[in-house]
């Protein structure tokens, strides 16, 4: 008689018990049959029929509704030497975050620079190269997407054109079996939360691009995540309601004080809103800060310019001993020494090579416009007007110096061609050396 | 003067008719008139007297037969149905590239099959000394003196299943394919599995494309003729059988016509459907 292969499908969970860890509410996978050692690392099951035999999620242990007021049993997030990488090109290397429990952290960066593949890897649509992923004290880096309650909110909102706005909602409750009065009960707080009373039965295609957003996040926070990953959620909003809306997710934020990544290449969308930015350059950390710490002191020529202060010379040192005031160059430039003397890295960037100064627009202005620098605490550059803009509130001007451009802002429009002294306050300078 | 009142002027509008009409002529003589001839012939006698006895013949003869093509192609379709959305929801939803490689390259095959080749296939696979019963009787599954043979319905069914799943599954996988990544990913990061995901999410999402599939393919397997003719020519078997009988065996052009509107009626539920869905989506869009 033929061996009969498969007659009882390989199980690869056989053995493998679920629980609920209180803390962080994630279902976790107990192997009974391997060391403890091993217990917080499921093993990754693959192929179709693999689903059937899933150890089916567990509903909410007491099945209880939130009360309005209720602040979620978030976690804080942990990535130790976080590594991404798509065939042979790596997105992103070595990156370690510690997001404290409650705390909305903003992964700021330009495009490509791999902020939405570090929050798919946490939301678990992208396997780690290396690393690891931890959510309070669980190891998620091997959990399925489907078992992490990290709620994602997508860039396109991802909405179920065929749910109306409360289906929408319940979708996740409907998958952890809510019974239909709890789920009715969570979706009507979720309405009133976000401000969409009334509109549970439309469909979502009849809702305007804010109230989609809104949906959106409704979506997410219905489930009680222990992590929020939002993607981009305002990029497709015009600027008034994207204005309304940062404030309204921040407080909504706040108030359920529930842990939170921010992923956006829009630097005052991530000013606003974030407790600690992290500014993501070609796959690595360029700088992790407060907000008033990476806008005011960046740590790299990267996140100066990112940051807005994208005026850039490149200055040449003092020739010799003792000659240090006024005697930084612009390179290539036969204008004046410039005092930087005031600020507390040019003492320690005077000995070594050329330095690289950024500064914003706005903090510059022309001299005789309004009330002039004291000499000493602002730098002077004398240039050429050869362009001017009309930006509403003022005039922005590029001022040609040598082979060097700037742009300054201007309460009164020059003219091009005319000469014009432009001063910057030491204190508004970043001063970095061109090596970097 | 405005494009719309361009169009709407004599000239334009005997333009357009100039256009249309060599479609329409072929439209209307390869197509309506035919048609029409048949259905009127089928309300005659050879005389042209007009009678009922065509459809009274019919019926007296063949209603078995209608019934059996009606439950094969409707179990057929269901089938198909079956077939693609499993063949579209492993594309979409699989996790073994390798897999999903080899099935994407395998299920377009029988598209290029003819009918009749595919009846032919069946013939030697499920006869009873063929291909199917060697293999259960080489593998110690079936003893010699059991082997039976598949030449009935459950041949013709297969054979259809096997010629229609591959158009079906383009179409569903095609829609399934097109629906956003970000969908099915929601639907996971809120915890719902691979099969919640597909019969919540993506099948509610392409059931036009699928149900426009299922009547195509329901309406094509109405009318072959060469594969109940090779796999189960024997009563009961299809219409179309019959119908090729009436005519070759008795030049019954009457019963024959009968039958084929039957035949038609039973596909016009299938344009019912058909049209529908497409008018629903027209209005949609």
């Amino acid at each position: 008689m033929p061996r009969r292969r498969h007659a009882v499908p390989y199980d690869p969970w056989q053995g493998t018990k679920i629980i609920i860890d209180p803390a962080t509410r994630l279902h976790l996978p107990i192997h009974r049959n391997k060391p403890t050692g091993n217990r917080h690392k499921p093993q990754v099951r693959s192929g179709f029929l693999a689903v059937r035999f899933r150890p089916r999620m567990r509903s909410r242990p007491d099945g209880t509704v939130f009360p309005k007021e209720t602040v979620t049993q978030s976690s804080g997030l942990t990535l130790d030497k976080v590594a991404i990488r798509y065939g042979e090109t790596i997105v992103l290397r070595q990156i370690d975050l510690e997001v404290r429990q409650g705390e909305l952290i903003a992964l700021l960066g330009s495009s490509g620079c791999g902020k939405t593949s570090l929050l798919r890897a946490v939301a678990g649509f992208v396997p780690l190269a290396s690393g690891r992923i931890l959510v309070g004290d669980a190891d998620i880096t091997h959990l399925p997407a489907e078992r992490r309650q990290c709620a994602m909110m997508f860039q396109s909102y991802a909405l179920w054109p065929h749910m109306t706005v409360a289906q929408n909602i319940a979708y996740g409750l409907r998958v952890r079996k809510w019974t239909k009065d709890k789920i009715a009960a969570r979706v009507d707080e979720m309405l009133h939360l976000l401000q969409l009373e009334g509109y549970g039965e439309r469909s979502v295609e009849q809702l305007s691009g804010g109230q989609r957003q809104r949906v959106a996040m409704g979506r997410a926070l219905a489930i009680d995540p222990a992590l929020l990953l939002l993607d981009e959620p305002m990029s497709n909003l015009d600027y008034r309601i994207r204005l309304e809306l940062r404030h309204e997710i921040r407080a909504l934020q706040q108030r359920l004080g529930i842990t939170t990544l921010y992923v956006t290449h829009d630097r005052e969308e991530a000013l606003t809103l974030a407790d600690r930015i992290v500014v993501l350059n070609a796959g690595e950390v360029a700088q992790i800060g407060a907000p008033e710490e990476v806008f005011h002191r960046p740590a790299s020529p990267f996140v100066a310019m990112f940051m807005g202060a994208d005026n850039t010379l490149e200055l040449t040192p003092p020739t010799g001993a003792g000659a240090f005031d006024r005697s930084w160059r612009l390179r290539g430039g036969d204008g004046p020494g410039l005092d930087l003397s005031a600020h507390p890295r040019a003492a320690a960037l005077a000995g070594g090579g050329n330095i690289r100064l950024h500064f914003r627009s706005e903090a510059a202005h022309v001299a005789g416009t309004r009330n002039d620098i004291p000499a000493g605490e602002a730098i002077q550059l004398p240039g050429a007007v050869e362009q001017i803009a009309y930006l509403g509130e003022h005039w922005r001007c590029r001022v040609r110096m040598g082979a060097a451009n700037i742009w300054v802002d201007t309460t009164t429009p020059l003219t091009v061609g005319t000469t014009a002294i432009v001063q910057v306050p030491v204190s508004a300078l970043h001063l970095f050396p061109v090596s970097t | 003067m405005s494009s719309a009142a361009e169009q709407s002027s004599p000239r334009a509008t005997w333009a357009g008719m100039a256009l249309v009409s060599p479609a329409l002529l072929v439209i209307v003589v390869f197509f309506l008139g035919p048609l029409l001839a048949s259905v009127v012939s089928s309300f005659q006698t050879k005389a042209g007297a007009w009678t009922l006895a065509n459809f009274d013949k019919s019926f007296e003869l063949y209603s078995g037969d209608v019934w059996y093509t009606a439950v094969i192609v409707l179990v057929s379709t269901l089938v198909v149905g079956l077939m693609s959305v499993a063949i579209g929801g492993y594309l979409t939803l699989g996790t073994n590239p390798r897999a999903q490689g080899v099935l994407r390259w395998l299920y377009r095959w029988p598209l290029f099959i003819p009918f009749i080749v595919a009846g032919q296939v069946m013939r030697t696979f499920l006869a009873k000394n063929g291909l199917l019963n060697q293999l259960l009787i080489g593998s110690g599954i079936l003893e010699p003196l059991a082997a039976q043979s598949y030449l009935d319905w459950r041949g013709i069914v297969l054979a259809f299943v096997w010629k229609q799943t591959p158009f079906v599954a383009l179409m569903v996988a095609g829609a399934m394919a097109a629906i956003e990544s970000d969908h099915i990913e929601a639907a996971r990061n809120l915890g719902a599995g691979r099969l919640r995901i597909l019969f919540e999410i993506i099948i509610p999402q392409i059931r036009r494309t699928l149900m426009v599939g299922l009547v195509l393919s329901y309406v094509t397997m109405l009318s072959v003729l060469s594969v109940p003719m090779m796999i189960n020519p024997n009563s009961p078997t299809m219409m179309t059988v019959d119908v090729a009988y009436r005519i070759n065996a008795h030049g019954d052009y009457g019963v024959a016509n009968a039958l084929c509107l039957i035949s038609l009626l039973l596909a016009s539920v299938g344009a019912w459907f058909y049209l529908r869905h497409g008018v629903a989506r027209k209005g949609v869009q």
